[in-house]
């Protein structure tokens, strides 16, 4: 006979779906992650990380909307260099390694602690709903540092511009920050996820993260600083000086490259860039400038940086996979 | 002729280990519907037969079946399940009902139903709505327990496993509690409770199941358990007022197996033949005019059934 002609109780919920279970999840680590510092972080975040552009874009644009005729060339230049948007979001990756670290590195070690995953195991979940739920909420931290300040300036620049000429040659913009702002994503909540599944509090997966962040960052600047790091205000003078002495479109262009190369944030200009591949927002950077498509001379060996932005998520995300399961000691 | 209804839960030859610790040895079990008690100390498996019924676990050896499916890797079954595991893992920044609504989500109910859910499964397990709308970190361990059997029943399930659920409440909630169990058994939910505090289970249940050193030590009512005993005397405990005297006419009825004289006008009679015993009692008594102002057997309670069988 079959169980439920037996005078059970029939379950009268949900059978079939599930599909957006990764959603519910992702919701909830980011409800619960709404704490006053993680405001403050995406508030530096923005500041250090997109303000700059931001600036040049508008001391660009804001004095011809406003009927000043006479263009600055330097801003001119900034505003319409091709590694407006690549560097701006290179620099916006170190935040946004910051930013997943602060919201996500203890998601999974705390679940593990207080044992909240057997709450997810006695669920109809799969492993990869669970997986991909706190990527997901670590993920949109990541854009909010990223995609969403680099679309907004795009924005502006676009209204400024006023042309659809401007529009159409510059559309792949968007698609290369979400591209790349996607691969940040994977490549941060991969690495704050899996290093700090490693650990069983939140604080010490923080710390572990931090760490494991912080020591290659450090090691890359030590042993391939960017070029113009070295010569520090130095090479700022010269360039300014080169800048204001150019006298035709090459002098300025070559100052120019100067200039970008002596802040080129992943450093590709270093003689021992190859290096500068364990920091790992060099290493995205370096990914970026493919995406966009920026002629940018970078010494980074062929494609490693594909390799290790998308091999070492993947890898801790491999780490995490393992972690998610019920947790027994027995003596 | 009907063929005999399959059970809701069965182990068949199941065994789990650890490296060389052995959690669960070679159980055989097979449970239908209504409130049965797992029963064992620490560490006795209780636990582990849990997690191997709720899937997150895999048996060494052997077989699990849960509503006639295996629930290892088998999300699906979990929509007819409930579990309250023994952690007391509830997200902190949470108020209850937001806590219990998540879990529904993640079971596939939309926000809306998923809201009325959770309020009417924190309503019947007896958390105090002014309480709410406050975090979860703020709860005594009693509320806390609260919410998570909440989480648990607050989809109708068909079964319900509970680990240690009555942990940390006090008299009244426990009560409570039991009751609820009780009404959710009466109503077709077949429920799996464990426990290791053995006069709660059986102020909630007859039906248990002993578990004792990753063993089944014996299943039944606490009835059927002791009168498997046979090797040990049941003892029936008298106060009345000339001890010795009853004592000795007792002594003279083949059931009586010894007399002992526990001080303050109590005996403690012994016997293998308690069909015999009582009316024994009963008639000398009687017949003695002793007045006798107490009657009970310690044997009949959980504890000593339990302490009988461990030592054994």
């Amino acid at each position: 006979m079959p169980i439920l002609e037996q005078g059970y109780e029939p379950y009268r919920g949900p059978v079939g779906g599930g599909r957006g279970n990764f959603l519910a999840i992702a919701g909830a680590a980011l409800r619960r992650n709404r704490r006053w510092y993680a405001w403050v972080l995406l508030l530096l975040s923005l500041l250090f990380g997109s303000a700059k552009e931001y600036f040049l874009v508008l001391a660009c644009y804001v004095p011809r909307a406003l009927g000043f005729t006479d263009d600055n060339p330097f801003f001119t230049a900034f505003a319409n260099h091709p590694n407006l948007y690549p560097d701006m979001m290179a620099t916006q990756t170190f935040w946004a390694l910051v930013m997943a670290i602060t919201v996500g590195a203890g998601e999974i070690a705390e679940d593990l602690r207080t044992g909240a995953l057997v709450f997810y195991l006695g669920r109809p979940l799969t492993r990869l709903d669970y997986v991909l739920g706190k990527v997901v909420s670590v993920s949109v931290a990541v854009l909010l540092v990223t995609l969403l300040p680099t679309l907004l300036l795009f924005t502006v620049q676009a209204v400024f511009e006023g042309r659809w000429e401007w529009l159409a040659e510059h559309a792949a913009i968007p698609f290369a920050a979400l591209g790349y702002s996607l691969l940040v994503s994977l490549f941060a909540s991969g690495f704050v996820l899996g290093v700090g599944a490693v650990a069983r509090r939140r604080r010490w997966a923080t710390v572990a993260s931090a760490a494991v962040l912080l020591g290659l960052w450090f090691t890359a600047l030590v042993v391939a600083p960017p070029t113009g790091w070295t010569g520090s205000g130095m090479e700022e003078r010269r360039i300014k000086q080169a800048l204001a002495e150019a006298r035709t479109e090459e002098e300025t262009k070559a100052a120019l490259k100067r200039l970008s190369d002596s802040l080129d944030p992943i450093g590709s200009a270093s003689e021992r860039a190859e290096w500068r591949a364990l920091a790992p927002d060099s290493t995205l950077a370096a990914c970026g400038r493919d995406l966009f498509g920026t002629p940018v001379p970078s010494n980074f060996p062929w494609k490693r940086h594909w390799v290790l932005a998308l091999g070492v998520p993947l890898a801790l995300l491999g780490v995490l996979w393992r972690r998610v399961r019920a947790v027994e000691i027995v003596s | 002729m009907t063929p005999p209804a399959p059970p809701l839960l069965e182990v068949r030859g199941c065994s789990r280990w650890y490296g060389p610790v052995i959690a669960l040895n070679s159980m055989n079990l097979a449970l239908g519907p209504g409130l049965t008690a797992l029963v064992g100390p620490n560490g006795a498996g209780k636990s582990t037969l849990l997690r191997l019924l709720t899937g997150e676990i895999r048996p060494s050896a052997g077989r699990v079946l849960v509503l006639g499916e295996d629930p290892w890797n088998n999300p699906g079954l979990f929509r007819r399940v409930g579990y309250c595991p023994e952690q007391d893992a509830l997200y902190e920044e949470m108020d209850a009902p937001g806590f219990v609504s998540y879990m529904m989500r993640l079971r596939g109910f939309d926000p809306a139903a998923a809201r009325t859910r959770s309020e009417a499964a924190l309503a019947a397990c007896g958390l105090p709505a002014e309480a709410w709308g406050r975090k979860v970190g703020g709860y005594s361990k009693g509320m806390r327990q609260r919410v998570r059997i909440a989480q648990a029943v607050a989809h109708d399930p068909e079964v319900l496993f509970l680990d240690e659920p009555l942990t940390g409440l006090d008299p009244v909630g426990r009560r409570e509690l039991r009751t609820l169990f009780r009404s959710l058994a009466e109503r077709g939910t077949s429920i799996l409770l464990s426990s290791h505090v053995l006069h709660e289970v059986e102020a909630t249940t007859d039906r248990i199941l002993l578990l004792h050193r990753s063993r089944l030590l014996a299943e039944g009512t606490v009835q059927e358990i002791r009168d498997l005993l046979d090797e040990h005397p049941r003892s029936v405990e008298v106060s009345c007022d000339r001890p010795r005297d009853l004592a000795r006419s007792l002594l003279a009825h083949a059931a009586v197996e010894g007399v002992r004289v526990a001080g303050d006008g109590t005996i403690v009679v012994q016997s293998r033949d308690p069909a015999a015993l009582y009316p024994a009692i009963v008639r000398t008594v009687v017949e003695e005019g002793h007045a006798v102002t107490r009657m009970e057997s310690p044997d009949d309670d959980l504890e000593a059934v339990f302490r009988y069988l461990v030592r054994g």
